[in-house]
């Protein structure tokens, strides 16, 4: 590592490391390049520098060309860059660190014993903004009431959140997931079944992100 | 010592499913009354509503679990309604609208559990609700204190109070209720612990107070009223900074923490008058105390380390107050 580190250093500073070595101590008095224009005080020029027309530095600029001195800098870095970490991850393979609190795919979730949690309460049907969630609810035999039609627009979602603020009994929620891209549209209008399917799929990271140990209010 | 309390628990449920199955079954030889209440299936319903209390209120669950097995499902019941409208009000980000939408949705089901059986609604699709109107039914409840758990977190969570009989009126309010609904679910009818359940309540809604301010930190106002903050020249963001060296901030917390104190104090005077069932139903009391003595050991600093994690003697605490019968 500290090998890798000498390498990278050496390539990125070289040649302010061998001036000051060895050319640089014989020429101490080298003058700094001026600025084109006259700069009043207080202000700086940005633009580009006027370069030196001293015999020295001219030798010192052809040299460098001549060795092909920033290409062999250049492999210097290079070189160096194969010997350090990575700075992505292997995407598909590896992912990212993503917040408890994300706000991805939604999912229906289920109580423990199978029962559906949503009651067709339309809490969330009438807080959300983009109005992408559609609910029909009915009366079943065992006198129940749940929806027949629990269904979301994922193209008109904004991802606010609100829905899941909005539950009283936690059953719709934004789960961890965000690789669900399809190739058409109609993918995309998700139905009842696909998102209890999405709770049973990912109800372990669900519940785990809804953490706490004391009340507060 | 938690998987003990686990394993402890999880026999306590069998007992108590044991014994509504004998229940259900002597039941079923008399004529149904009109106030039935179906039985629970599997005990999934009270499981349901002590893993919820568990997670979001260790400390009273603790509490709940040394209750005689008969109080112990309605008082789980009452327990996680509490524990659900607390958390419509007091999540991550919640915006007041929507916390405002799940108040009213917790307040008309109270209505709901009241209905008859005949009159359908959701009360039975949701496990707490079920549990709830069971224990509405078995027990004669008030409805009165069950919408004051409500209607008192209706209190906006930005509106600061203004004096400490405010902050007094508000635990009162969304604790003390709890406590009369579990003296209630007892039985005991009696001034004196109605006096002392008011008590009670009111220092522990104070020291939950207290201990939110590191956790939801400038998503609410600060609990310590305001007259307190004038008269020691303390803005609320120097008690959210929480200096260890801030003199004011620290006499700030320390007679909000001495007003829960004494209130406790008050309560446990008038322990001897309190009937010995009763007493268990306050022995929430515990970890009230246990946190002021914590918050004072730490010379009232907030977010000290001892103060903001899980007292590990509270377990051993509380059992050993629950066998000397006292609070």
């Amino acid at each position: 590592m500290s090998l890798t580190m000498r390498i990278f250093t050496a390539s990125r500073n070289g040649q302010r490391m061998f001036r000051t070595n060895g050319a640089c101590l014989l020429a101490a008095k080298r003058t700094e390049p001026k600025d084109i224009v006259e700069v009043p005080k207080g202000y700086v020029y940005v633009n580009n520098k006027e370069l030196s027309m001293e015999m020295e530095d001219i030798t010192d600029r052809a040299a460098t060309s001549m060795f092909f001195g920033e290409l062999f800098r250049g492999f210097g870095v290079t070189l160096a860059h194969i010997f350090k970490e990575p700075a992505t991850i292997n995407y598909p393979f590896e992912k990212g660190p993503l917040s408890p609190r994300f706000r991805g795919e939604h999912a229906l979730r289920r109580y423990p014993s199978g029962e559906e949690r949503c009651i067709a309460c339309k809490l969330c049907e009438a807080i959300c903004p983009a109005q992408a969630i559609t609910i029909e609810a009915e009366e079943r035999a065992d006198g129940s009431r749940r929806t027949t039609r629990y269904d979301i627009d994922m193209t008109k979602c904004i991802y606010c959140g609100f829905c899941q603020e909005a539950c009283p009994v936690d059953a719709i929620v934004e789960g961890p997931n965000f690789e669900f891209s399809t190739e058409t549209h109609e993918e995309l209008l998700y139905n009842k079944e696909k998102l209890l399917c999405n709770g049973d799929k990912w109800e372990s990271e669900i519940a785990s992100n809804l953490q706490a140990d004391h009340l507060y209010r | 010592m938690r998987r003990l309390v686990r394993n402890w628990n999880n026999q306590l449920l069998l007992n108590a499913s044991t014994g509504q199955c004998l229940a259900a079954k002597c039941a079923s030889g008399q004529p149904a009354r009109t106030e039935s209440v179906e039985p629970d299936k599997n005990g999934f319903g009270s499981k349901y509503c002590m893993g919820l209390v568990e997670k979001y209120d260790y400390e009273n669950y603790l509490s709940t679990l040394l209750l005689p097995r008969e109080l112990r499902r309605a008082a789980f019941a009452l327990r996680a309604f509490n524990v659900e409208v607390s958390r419509s009000v007091s999540g991550h980000q919640i915006e007041p609208q929507i916390a405002k939408l799940r108040l009213k949705f917790w307040y008309d089901s109270i209505d709901k559990c009241f209905e008859l059986d005949s009159q359908r609604s959701y009360v039975k699709d949701q496990p707490v609700l079920r549990e709830l109107k069971h224990a509405v039914g078995t027990r004669k409840l008030n409805k009165i204190y069950l919408r004051r758990l409500v209607t008192a977190r209706e209190r906006p969570p930005n509106q600061a109070f203004e004096s400490m009989r405010s902050l007094e009126e508000y635990a009162e309010q969304a604790f003390s209720s709890l406590l009369h609904l579990l003296v209630e679910v007892s039985g005991a009818k009696d001034l004196q612990v109605d006096h002392a359940a008011s008590h009670l309540g009111k220092a522990q809604g104070i020291a939950t107070l207290l201990r939110a301010i590191p956790h939801a930190g400038r998503q609410q106002a600060v609990c310590v009223p305001l007259e307190v903050l004038v008269r020691h020249g303390v803005s609320q963001e120097r008690i959210l900074r929480s200096k260890s060296d801030d003199k004011g901030v620290e006499e700030c917390i320390f007679e909000v923490a001495s007003a829960a104190n004494t209130h406790l104090k008050l309560a446990r005077q008038l322990h001897d008058q309190v009937p010995r069932p009763v007493r268990k139903i306050f022995l929430s009391a515990v970890a009230t105390d246990g946190y002021l003595e914590r918050l004072r050991r730490a010379d009232f600093l907030l977010t000290h380390k001892g103060c903001v994690g899980r007292d590990t003697m509270l377990p051993a605490r509380l059992f050993w107050n629950s066998l000397l019968n006292r609070y």
